[in-house]
Order: structure tokens, then C-alpha cells, then sequence
């Protein structure tokens, strides 16, 4: 892989695709846990950690197993288990190792379980069929965009905390309002070539 | 009877599972960008809404505890793969169109919400009934955005130009900025009238 | 917000209340057993079981049979085995609901598989004819990606089947390519991109009928070749499936050209 296809891609999943503000994949922990940077920046910590790992291990199993065997249809129920595995492991290893950020996350960890984004990476590498490599760098380029994403979003929510809201848009409907304005400027990216 | 169409009003408008509960958000911004997107997306999440509902609650005194969480993802994850089969087999003019959406109905948050909250613990009729006004709600969650989006997006409706040519476009509305806008401004309209009859009923 | 998330999952691991039987009808002998085993705080617990044991069906007793046949041993071995107290029993039911999942997916891939390879298959042909008006296409290798479109015993061009990945998946295509390695015609088999944008090259002829004619190398100049505005990854996308499509048939060419 040149480093002018790796530009590509990291650039391709993390601005001009980016998985949550363009493809619409992780909305749920994406405005869940965006109101303070730094939860949501854990967040996006662990969802990188989970999203690379998580692929690497649904590539493998679905070369090694579900295709010699011809189980393809088993993929969705193999994949969202595979998934629930890693972020048992995630969620086992952060209360050991890093207690504080595993009570700043509270529920929403073992929400990555049922994060669209880390399930949809993996079908989407299914469904291109990419190499073995090739899925796990677009994984960790996809969780890294949606750390950029997230990040962003939370340091406009944090402003909008002293805001004065309309109080029919008080909490959500602002939050996809202002979502809508990140979404469109990404929209800017598109047709991004570097080379 | 009366409880069963209580639960059936609820998931349509009080409780809605989008505008209301604010679950399965990721599908109703990604899949509400034409209605017919709308309506086979809100058909095959019904489908395993239902079915999940139903077998979970039949099995909930089987399921221990501990492994609930698991089990159900277990359990959601077949109906899902069962009505992707169905669904490309049969109609697959709409699989074409949801995509990846399809097998992504197993991560909808409503589906996970509805077996820990409801169907977990109510007898199997009064989940199916849940189970299908919650799809009904969602369903109609999907239309209502998809009818903003298609109709003044792209000025048609199910593929079909209604609005007159001259009538301008609002091409932001059916690319992803548009479905956050639209979802906002579709909640907090919620919000405005729910206030409302909340203000009356006091008032009253 | 907060509160709806709580709803979905708990993720504390304690509960305070402990949970119930796994596999009821068959092993309400051994699991009621092991539950006597535990203290006294399981005393509600196991009135409560004993109202779930099913009244006599044929299977339990015939289960029951067999285990008081055997040695002591091993019917403690398998009490303790499927005990929802222990990880085994956990595991133990995670399987059995794995396992009647895998069992009905394997039924429902059994009755539906025929339909989507026929429907597949039946996609592909027409897409075929669309490109070339041929009387059959013979297939060059396994792969079912080139394919050699015939008329009356001689070739009159090669039928290329590409799938580059575009916004919302990817995009299957027949690409014919005349023998003098231009693109003949374009015909879609399916797509799922955004509607307004993507979408637009199904909705409107000209994106794909732009091809027709243009060799190596190709390009959005925005003379000979448009994309779509808006739509630029399914726009790179269609015209690297073209690319790839043409290098294909002169691969192809060079190689009998070798052979020969």
C-alpha cells in the first residue's frame, strides 16, 4: 500500500465520508456523549480502540470461518458477537486500568456494542471485500473521524450549554441543528483530492 | 383489548420511539432521504420488531439474568438476518436501496430498548403488540421526514416529480445535513406541541 | 437523553435479582437440584421454579430416567455444568440460543438462497443483453467477470463486470468494450447511492451514456467527460469501474494474443 493510496484512504474516511457527519453511522453515542470534551474525546478513544480491533478480529473470522464454510449468512449474528466480546474485553480492562474514564462513561460504553459505526465498518468491509489490511486501516481512519467529529461537537455543545435556546429546541433539536451546520461544512470536502 | 390499543396509540405519537424517545436515530436520518427508502425501511424493521418482541418475551423466564443483554443481540441479530434474506429474495429493489442499513436494523436502538424495557417483561401478546406500534411509530417517524425531505429536496415522491419545475429545489434537504436539519426541526416541533397540550391539561 | 440510555442497557453487573431457570423442559431435575444447593435465600426463588417445571411431558421424564441411571459422578458433573450460577451455565445457554439461531438462519438461508441467485443471475443477463446485442456471451474464466459477446460465430465485443466501491456500496456495472478496446455501452445492475445525487446516474442517461466511444485514458475534463456535481465519489467511482473495465479486455487481449 503507497503512501499516496494510505492518504487517500485516511483522508477519504475521515473528512470527505466521515462516518457519523456524512454517512450517518454512530449518531447515537455521537450526540449521547458530546455535551463535555472530555468524555466525548474518551469516547472517541475507545471507540478507535473498539472500531480497529473489532474488524481486524470480523475480517479474520469471516476468511477464515464463515467463508470456507460457506456461512456467509451467519455474518451479521457472527459480527455483533464478535463485537459484544470486544467491548466486554474494553469495558473489563478500562475498570482495572483506567477506572476514572471507565465512570465518566458510564452507560455509554457498553452502548459501542450497539454503536451502528462499529458494526457498519465491518459490514462494509465485508461488503467491498477489501484485503486484510486495507479493512483495518479504514477502520481506525473511520473511528478517528469520528473522534474528529465527536470532538467537534462537543466543544460547540459546550458553549451552547450558556446559550439562550428557543425552548422547543431546548437539548436535542439543537444539538442535530447544530450537527446540520458541522455536517454541511464537511460537506466542503468532497471532491478532495491531494494528488 | 383496551390495553392492546393503548400500547397500539402509544408507539404512534405519545410515545413515539424517534420523535419522542429519541432511539433509532442513525437509520431515520440515513434512510429518510426518499419515501419509498422510508417505507421499506420502517416495513423490515416492524418485521423483526415484532418477531424479536414476541420470541423474547416467550423466553424471558428462560434467559438468566446475566446474559440478557447478550441473548437478545443473539436473538435480534437472526430476525435481522431472517428478513435481509426475505427482504433481498423478494423484494429486492428495496434491499438495493437500504444498503447497509438493512443488516444495520440489528443495532437500531429501538429494537434493544423495546426487549429490555418491555418485552422482557410482558406476556408475549402484549410485546407483539409493542413490538408493532413501536414499527408503526418508527415507520411513521420515517415517513413524515422522508415526505419533507424527498418533496422538497428533490421535489418528487416515491420517484414521481410532483412539484412544478419552476419551484425551486431545496437539493440540502436529501444530503446529510438535511436529515439532521430536518430531525430537528421535526423533534422540536414535537416538543412545541406536546408542551402545549401539557399546558392545557393543567390549565384544564 | 440520559434516561432512555439507562433504559437500553444496565451495565451494572450486579443485579439483586437472581436469575431463573435456563432450559426448563429438560433439565428442571438437574437445575432444580443445584438450586436446593444454594442457601436459603433461594427458597422463594425455587417456589417459584417449581411453578415453572412443566406439568409431566414425555421428553422430561425420559431425560430424568437417564440421569438416575447413571453413577452419581457424572450427574453431579452435569448439574454443575449448566448451573446459571457458573459461567458453564451462562455459556451453556448462550450456546443453546446460538445454536437454535444458527439452526433457523441455516433453514431460512436453505429456502432463500435459490430465489436471490436466481434473481442475481437473472440481473446479470439482462444487463448483458443491454450492452451488446449478442447471441450469447461466452464466459472466459470462473470469475464471471468477462465475458465474450458472439453474433453469429464472431466476436463483436467483450462484456466486463466491475463492482467499484462507491458512497453507499458498491456499484455493479456491465461494461462492453469493443474490440478496438472503446467502451461500447454501460449498462447497471445495481446501485445504492444518494438520491439527487448519486442516484442521478440511473435517473438520468447522460452520465452513463457519456462513455460511449471514449478509450484510455479517461477523464472528468469536463469536456469530453462530466460527473456528476455533488456526487463526485460515485462520480470516481463509475469512472474507475470504466478504467478498470478497459485494462481488463487489454489484459485479456495481450494474454490470448501470447497464447496464440
Amino acid at each position: 500500500m503507497t503512501f499516496q493510496s494510505l492518504l487517500t484512504l485516511s483522508l477519504g474516511a475521515i473528512l470527505v465520508e466521515n462516518f457519523v457527519l456524512v454517512r450517518f453511522l454512530g449518531i447515537c453515542p455521537f450526540l449521547g456523549v458530546s455535551k463535555k470534551m472530555n468524555t466525548a474525546l474518551g469516547m472517541g478513544m475507545a471507540v478507535i480502540f473498539v472500531m480497529t480491533l473489532s474488524s481486524a478480529a470480523t475480517w479474520a473470522v469471516e476468511h477464515a470461518l464463515l467463508q470456507p464454510l460457506k456461512l456467509d449468512y451467519m455474518r451479521t449474528v457472527v459480527f455483533i458477537l464478535v463485537i459484544a466480546a470486544f467491548v466486554q474485553v474494553v469495558e473489563m480492562a478500562l475498570k482495572r486500568f483506567v477506572p476514572a474514564l471507565y465512570s465518566a462513561l458510564g452507560i455509554y460504553l457498553p452502548l459501542i456494542t450497539t454503536n451502528c459505526a462499529v458494526l457498519g465498518v465491518a459490514v462494509i468491509n465485508s461488503d467491498n471485500a477489501t484485503g486484510f489490511l486495507e479493512s483495518v486501516l479504514f477502520s481506525f481512519f473511520a473511528a478517528v473521524g469520528f473522534t474528529v467529529a465527536i470532538a467537534l461537537f462537543a466543544s460547540v455543545r459546550e458553549r451552547l450549554e450558556h446559550s439562550d435556546i428557543p425552548a422547543p429546541f431546548e437539548g436535542f433539536p439543537i444539538a442535530l441543528v447544530t450537527a446540520a451546520l458541522i455536517s454541511m461544512a464537511f460537506m466542503g470536502f468532497s471532491g478532495l483530492q491531494v494528488f | 383489548m383496551k390495553r392492546y390499543l393503548s400500547i397500539l396509540k402509544d408507539g404512534l405519537i405519545r410515545q413515539n420511539p424517534v420523535f419522542v424517545l429519541l432511539l433509532g436515530m442513525c437509520p431515520t436520518m440515513a434512510t429518510s432521504t426518499s419515501l419509498s427508502n422510508a417505507i421499506g425501511m420502517g416495513f423490515a424493521a416492524t418485521l423483526v420488531l415484532i418477531c424479536s418482541n414476541l420470541f423474547i418475551s416467550l423466553l424471558r423466564k428462560i434467559i438468566p439474568d446475566k446474559i440478557r443483554i447478550a441473548s437478545y443481540v443473539i436473538v435480534i441479530a437472526g430476525f435481522v438476518t431472517l428478513v435481509e434474506m426475505l427482504v433481498t429474495a423478494y423484494f429486492p429493489d428495496i434491499a438495493e436501496s437500504l444498503g447497509v442499513f438493512l443488516p444495520l436494523i440489528v443495532v437500531n436502538c429501538i429494537i434493544l430498548a423495546r426487549a429490555e424495557a418491555f418485552a422482557s417483561k410482558n406476556t408475549p401478546m402484549a410485546a407483539l403488540a409493542d413490538g408493532l406500534s413501536m414499527g408503526l411509530g418508527f415507520t411513521l417517524a420515517l415517513c413524515v421526514m422522508s415526505f419533507i425531505r424527498e418533496l422538497l429536496g428533490s421535489g418528487a415522491l416515491l420517484g414521481n416529480t410532483v412539484l412544478p419545475e419552476g419551484f425551486p429545489r431545496t437539493l440540502i434537504l436529501t444530503s446529510p445535513p438535511g436529515g439532521f436539519l430536518t430531525l430537528g426541526c421535526v423533534i422540536a416541533l414535537m416538543q412545541f406541541i406536546l408542551r402545549k397540550q401539557k399546558g392545557k391539561g393543567a390549565a384544564s | 437523553m440520559s434516561e432512555n440510555q439507562n433504559g437500553i442497557v444496565s451495565g451494572q453487573p450486579e443485579t439483586p435479582q437472581m436469575p431463573e431457570l435456563p432450559e426448563v423442559t429438560e433439565l428442571s431435575e438437574e437445575a432444580a437440584a443445584a438450586k436446593s444447593r444454594v442457601s436459603d435465600e433461594m427458597a422463594p426463588e425455587k417456589a417459584a421454579s417449581d411453578r415453572l417445571k412443566p406439568p409431566d411431558s414425555p421428553p422430561k421424564s425420559a431425560v430424568t430416567e437417564k440421569a438416575s441411571g447413571k453413577s452419581g459422578g457424572s450427574q453431579n458433573f452435569i448439574k454443575r455444568f449448566v448451573d446459571p450460577e457458573r459461567i458453564s451455565g451462562l455459556a451453556f445457554t448462550l450456546f443453546a440460543i446460538s445454536a437454535a439461531v444458527a439452526l433457523v438462519l441455516g433453514a431460512g438461508n436453505a429456502l432463500t438462497a435459490t430465489v436471490i441467485e436466481e434473481n442475481r443471475i437473472a440481473a446479470r443477463n439482462e444487463a448483458l443483453s443491454a450492452v451488446f446485442d449478442a447471441d450469447e456471451f461466452l464466459p472466459t474464466d470462473d470469475t464471471e467477470k468477462l465475458y465474450i459477446a458472439q453474433k453469429e460465430g464472431a466476436v463483436i465485443g467483450y462484456a466486463v463486470q466491475v463492482a467499484p466501491t462507491g458512497y453507499g456500496g458498491p456499484i455493479e456495472m456491465i461494461v462492453g468494450v469493443n474490440p478496438d478496446l472503446t467502451i461500447s455501452n454501460v449498462s447497471l445492475i445495481k446501485m445504492s447511492e444518494t438520491p439527487g445525487y448519486g442516484q442521478k446516474m440511473q435517473t438520468e442517461d447522460w452520465f452513463l451514456g457519456q462513455f460511449a466511444g471514449k478509450s484510455l485514458p479517461l477523464e472528468y475534463d469536463g469536456e469530453q467527460l462530466d460527473a456528476i456535481s455533488g456526487a463526485t465519489i460515485t462520480s470516481d467511482a463509475v469512472i474507475n469501474g470504466m478504467r478498470g473495465a478497459l485494462d481488463r479486455v487489454a489484459d485479456y487481449l495481450v494474454g490470448e494474443g501470447n497464447a496464440q
